[in-house]
């Protein structure tokens, strides 16, 4: 075992540091953003000591080396606009996200598993073909879409919820429905199949024949036994709700770091995108070295494979 | 087992959700929901802006969102009449231009910071040497390098000496500079102060949360009297949908840039208009090979183009014509002829170029959402060009991009633009159009030659007439197609007392509630 | 047999190939509607011009934001006085262009990779399914838009930003069939009698591999279209003023408190497609090979 959480966090490291390179180079070879900077009306003699100050004018190598020696240090720069520390600012916003994202966890989970068992005890039911369908409608939903019909119903119209910024629990509620919607779909289906896969075993219908009831059953043996690919997939969810995160926080101005990366783009400050970058490939890669972990304690083939 | 393990996940979770509400819960209770219905009970203020600041260090950023919110923070040794545009003293009670390199400030006396500090003239310098000093990465050092140096003549006194002549000097001074406490960023430092900040402004710093909210309290020491809203609060909204429903429930009394369409939804009454010095234009560039390069083909596209249709149809008439370089907001500004809408005469115009309209094909780059309406523009004026048969490709650019390829000249033939705050003729004329600068990608040899010498010109009266004169040719040549002034409309809460500044500010102390 | 019966002896395994398809396809109400989804859509993105009422371009100022069902205009007018529904017709080219082209080219990139892999394993095995997993390592959406800001908008290259983001499903995918066919006896067999690794390569991996690659693309396809609605709406993307229902709603946010129907009908011009394309794709996958696993 410890092998194995050996080897995969040298993966963890490795595909971090790749990953770094990738968006290194690519924001490197994009050009370089001095002028967004300046004021427009900057001399020319100006912008190139400005671009010489700010280090664009270098060999890439040069500055690929250090951007590294640096960053293993911790160290993405200072951002190209505000002059402080790249990281900083996008370790600040952390919180933001990762309360959207797992308030969105939350609110899935407490919606779906019970809709999933449930769909799969009615199997076949009118309720199960509605919410399987919904289900499959939901994943079709472009989660920016359904933020901007949720304020033109709830903040627009009935005025009954406010459609922007971080505060209060009344101000999460739009950005948690809309983050948790493509949750849900997949937590439901998801959640119906493992349940059928374990009603389907042959102890669940010996005991059925037996004369125990559904319900009892699902209680006893189903929910427990198909509760751990569940968490697991709710584990992986977590970063594809962070992904989400970044169109949701843009749609309701919530001042999280999908919000900052998005500006940071707009604004072609790249010390922030990187360090965003850099966060999230490690958020990213330590959900995926958890989740493999978490498989392999329950299910040790795979670690012999 | 599992069942104490899920137990535990779900417990945690929620644990730290609540941790991570319950700090920001208790900020909404304070001002944001409180509607103004409570009217002269009321002494706080939250303000939708639309950006946040990259800092609080003054002198740092040049981006107008920067500007726009620590101004309440700090005070500038001049500032602008909120109508006229003219210099007003604010820290620094009267100038004079000694000679052509010095320049001469009696500053305020008994003002104090917000730590305590005096204000003199050994701020006003450490306030300029910050910009000057490489190191620091001020942007605003590259308008400032013919400053060579600061003198504090006395502890109300300063001059400033510069390497050549700088005309814009006063200029300068008022878009860019503001006076910062300099035993304050010694004592805590650049990263400190960036957070932080001191200024002597009508409101002391309380909070900032980057990307959501800046709170401030009112200065009761305030040299120019206490103001009278307490409270301020500017709530960061990018997206205008969001900005605009906080309005209608009244969590924000205050926000900028209402798109000219939703104007009737927040109703007339709660609109405030001012025409902003920041003109739109269309710009014809005669620095890449083309039909362009031709006087009378850009004459005809100016016949060709009914701008008074646009900014009716378009803007719904948020906007004030200009017909020259210079809008009327401009200290130089003179009037010039305007080209009539005559799309016969256009037609008549390109085929004397030796040229026929349905030959032309044009390419029309604009930004999208830097200026009001930008892109809807762009593809109005190509409809309106497509009417006498120009064919025109209109390319829509993400604003970075956009501001790239007009800095590198990547641009088709014509491109829209803004240009702003422009309040004198210099930086406008000079920046647009002389060879080196990109903004109009308009080049004459010969006139170039005037404008250097113009702008070099020390004596008042001859500059005026220079600048006049400046502007007269440019229209003749028809140098680019001038469209408008920007109409900035705000939401205002109707019992909200402010009146909207043609420089885009949005100063606190200003507004009162009724 | 003469060349003619030749023909259509062919022309008949053609036609029995159809009509079992739709055999198959009538059994199922979701395959046959993501199916007619489809086939509208592809018929849209080619006729679309001809179909729409007006021209989507022409902007009649003085018509701006009409309410649907005013002037003949059925879905309304945007702010330049641009047919919406004709918009969101002629629209559906861009996303047939978008799905297609990217699912084309990130299935090829991640096809080539995924065989290389799976068929020669050793080192090459490792250092390609090193890059899958950097490029996994990331929100599939956040990539696209990485990737979108830094090489610029525009169609072919929100193609590109998608596929480069999009090709390392198929590899990962593609590499698990080709390892698991590696095992089967017939190849075993084949290498055993000395079989050239090319020949194998071509004659025995590649035809079995071609329909799950089909049934991938055809899964992914939807979420490509609903990605590259997201980043235009982000303002980058396809830009204005070639009519993509992405950019539609990004023009169309501004809008939302006094005309609905600019972001409404887009939207669910959106919603449609990508339900119609899965519900085929899932309908292909449960026919063909229902242990595949796409997601």
């Amino acid at each position: 075992m410890l092998d194995f959480i050996v080897k995969r966090l040298l993966q963890v490291i490795i595909v971090v540091f790749l990953a770094l390179t990738v968006v290194f180079f690519l924001i490197r070879l994009s050009g370089d953003p001095t002028t967004l900077f300046l004021p427009p009306d900057a001399p020319r003699e100006q912008i190139e000591e400005y671009r010489e100050q700010l280090g664009f004018n270098r060999p890439l190598y040069v500055q690929y080396g250090e951007f590294m020696i640096n960053a293993v240090q911790g160290d993405f720069g200072q951002s190209l606009r505000s002059g402080e520390d790249a990281l900083g600012l996008v370790m600040q916003r952390m919180p933001a996200t990762f309360q959207l994202a797992f308030a969105a966890l939350i609110v899935s989970m407490l919606i779906a598993i019970p809709l999933g068992v449930l769909s799969a005890y009615k199997r076949n039911t009118l309720f199960d073909r509605v919410g399987v369908g919904l289900s499959v409608v939901g994943q079709a939903i472009p989660n920016f879409w359904f933020g901007l019909i949720l304020i033109f119903i709830f903040a627009a119209q009935l005025q009954i919820l406010p459609s922007s910024g971080g505060g209060s629990i009344s101000h999460m509620i739009l950005p948690v429905i809309t983050l948790a919607l493509y949750s849900i779909s997949r937590f439901v289906r998801f959640t119906r199949s493992a349940m059928l896969d374990v009603l389907n075993q042959d102890y669940i219908r010996t005991s059925k024949a037996a004369g125990a009831t559904t319900s009892s059953l699902i209680m006893k043996y189903a929910l427990k036994n198909s509760l751990i690919p569940i968490i697991t997939l709710v584990a992986l969810d977590l970063g594809v709700l962070l992904g989400g995160a970044v169109v949701t926080e843009v749609v309701f101005s919530w001042p999280g770091v999908g919000r900052l990366l998005h500006q940071s783009l707009l604004n072609r400050d790249f010390p922030i995108v990187l360090a965003g970058v850099f966060i999230i490939a490690i958020i990213y890669a330590v959900i995926n070295f958890i989740a493999d972990v978490l498989y392999a304690y329950v299910n040790p083939q795979i670690r012999v494979k | 087992m599992f069942k104490k393990n899920i137990a535990a996940v779900f417990l945690l979770s929620f644990l730290f959700l609540a941790a991570c509400t319950d700090g920001t819960n208790v900020d909404s209770q304070d001002g944001g929901t409180e509607s103004s219905e409570n009217g002269g009970q009321q002494d706080s203020i939250v303000i939708g802006f639309e950006g946040d600041a990259a800092t609080m260090m003054a002198n740092h950023d040049v981006n107008y969102t920067t500007d726009t919110l620590i101004r309440n923070i700090y005070d500038p040794l001049i500032d602008r009449d909120g109508q006229t545009g003219e210099f007003r003293p604010v820290l620094a009670e009267e100038w004079e231009n000694i000679d052509e390199t010095t320049w001469y400030f009696k500053l305020k006396e008994g003002v104090e910071f917000h730590n305590g500090a005096e204000f003199n003239a050994e701020s006003v310098k450490y306030s300029i040497d910050y910009i000057l000093d490489e190191s620091n990465g001020s942007y605003y050092r590259s308008r400032w390098t013919d400053v060579e140096e600061v003198v504090v003549v006395s502890d109300y006194e300063v001059e400033i000496h510069t390497s050549r002549p700088f005309p814009s000097m006063i200029e300068r001074i008022t878009e860019d500079l503001l006076i910062m406490e300099p035993g304050y960023v010694e004592e805590v430092g650049v990263d400190q102060a960036s957070n932080e900040p001191v200024g002597t402004g009508a409101y002391k710093f309380v909070e900032w949360s980057r990307d959501n909210h800046l709170k401030l309290e009112a200065f009761d020491n305030y040299w120019r009297g206490e103001p009278s809203i307490k409270q301020a609060e500017f709530r960061i909204i990018p997206e205008f949908s969001a900005r605009m429903s906080a309005f209608m429930s009244g969590e924000i009394h205050l926000f900028k840039n209402i798109p000219v369409d939703s104007v009737e939804e927040i109703g007339t009454d709660q609109v405030g208009e001012v025409p902003s010095s920041r003109i739109n234009y269309l710009a014809l560039s005669n620095l890449v090979d083309g039909p362009l390069q031709d006087e009378k083909v850009r004459k005809a596209i100016n016949h060709a183009i009914d701008a008074d249709e646009l900014l009716e149809a378009v803007l719904n008439g948020y906007g004030t014509r200009i017909t020259g370089p210079l809008s009327q907001l401009n200290s130089n500004y003179v009037e010039t002829e305007d080209y009539p809408y005559d799309p016969d005469l256009a037609i008549e115009l390109i085929e004397e170029a030796g040229y026929s309209p349905e030959d032309l094909t044009l390419t029309l780059d604009t930004p999208s959402g830097r200026y009001p309406m930008d892109s809807h523009i762009a593809q109005a004026i190509a409809s309106q060009l497509q009417n006498i048969g120009i064919e025109v490709e209109v390319q829509v650019n993400e604003w970075g991009n956009h501001l790239e390829k007009v800095q590198n000249r990547e641009t088709g033939d014509m491109f829209i633009l803004g240009w702003g705050p422009a309040f004198e003729p210099q930086s406008t004329i000079e920046n647009l159009f002389t060879q080196e600068a990109p903004y109009s990608s308009f080049y004459d040899e010969e006139l170039e030659e005037k404008i250097f010498e113009t702008n070099a010109l020390f004596d008042e009266e001859a500059r005026f007439d220079g600048y006049a004169e400046l502007q007269h040719e440019l229209v003749e040549k028809a140098a680019w197609v001038p469209l408008w002034q920007q109409a900035d409309l705000y939401a205002i809460d109707e019992s909200l007392d402010f009146t909207p500044r043609v420089d885009e500010k949005i100063n606190v102390f200003e507004m009162t509630w009724e | 047999m003469n060349a003619t019966e030749v023909m259509d002896d062919q022309i008949n395994k053609k036609t029995s190939k159809v009509k079992n398809f739709f055999r198959k396809l009538s059994r199922s109400w979701t395959g046959m509607l993501g199916f007619g989804i489809i086939v509208l859509l592809l018929f849209l993105s080619i006729f679309g011009e001809w179909i729409a009422p007006y021209d989507p371009m022409d902007a009649p100022l003085s018509k701006g934001l009409l309410p649907p069902m005013t002037d003949g205009h059925i879905l309304g007018t945007d702010q330049l006085g641009r047919d919406i529904l004709s918009r969101i017709i002629v629209g559906a080219r861009v996303s047939v262009i978008i799905g297609v082209a990217t699912a084309v080219l990130a299935g090829l990139i991640g096809t080539i990779v995924g065989v290389i892999a799976g068929y020669f394993r050793g080192w090459v095995d490792v250092v390609l399914m090193r890059i899958v997993d950097v490029t996994l390592s990331f929100p599939f959406i956040l990539l696209v838009l990485v990737i979108n800001a830094i090489i610029g908008t525009g169609l072919t290259n929100i193609i590109i930003s998608l596929a480069v983001a999009g090709w390392v499903i198929f590899a990962r995918v593609i590499r698990s069939e080709v390892l698991a066919l590696r095992e089967k006896e017939f190849i075993t067999a084949a290498i055993a009698t000395g079989v050239s690794k090319f020949e194998i390569l071509v004659r025995h991996i590649l035809p079995n591999i071609f329909t799950p690659i089909i049934i991938l693309a055809s899964l992914q396809i939807g979420t490509y279209i609903i990605a590259e609605a997201s980043v235009s709406f982000l303002g980058f993307g396809v830009q204005p003023p070639e009519p993509a229902w992405g950019n539609m709603l990004n023009e169309g946010k501004d809008y939302i408190f006094s005309s609905w129907w600019l972001i409404t009908f887009p939207g669910i011009a959106i919603i449609i497609t990508a339900l119609g394309v899965n519900f085929f794709g899932d309908w292909l996958r449960d026919t063909l090979d229902p242990d595949l696993k796409g997601e």
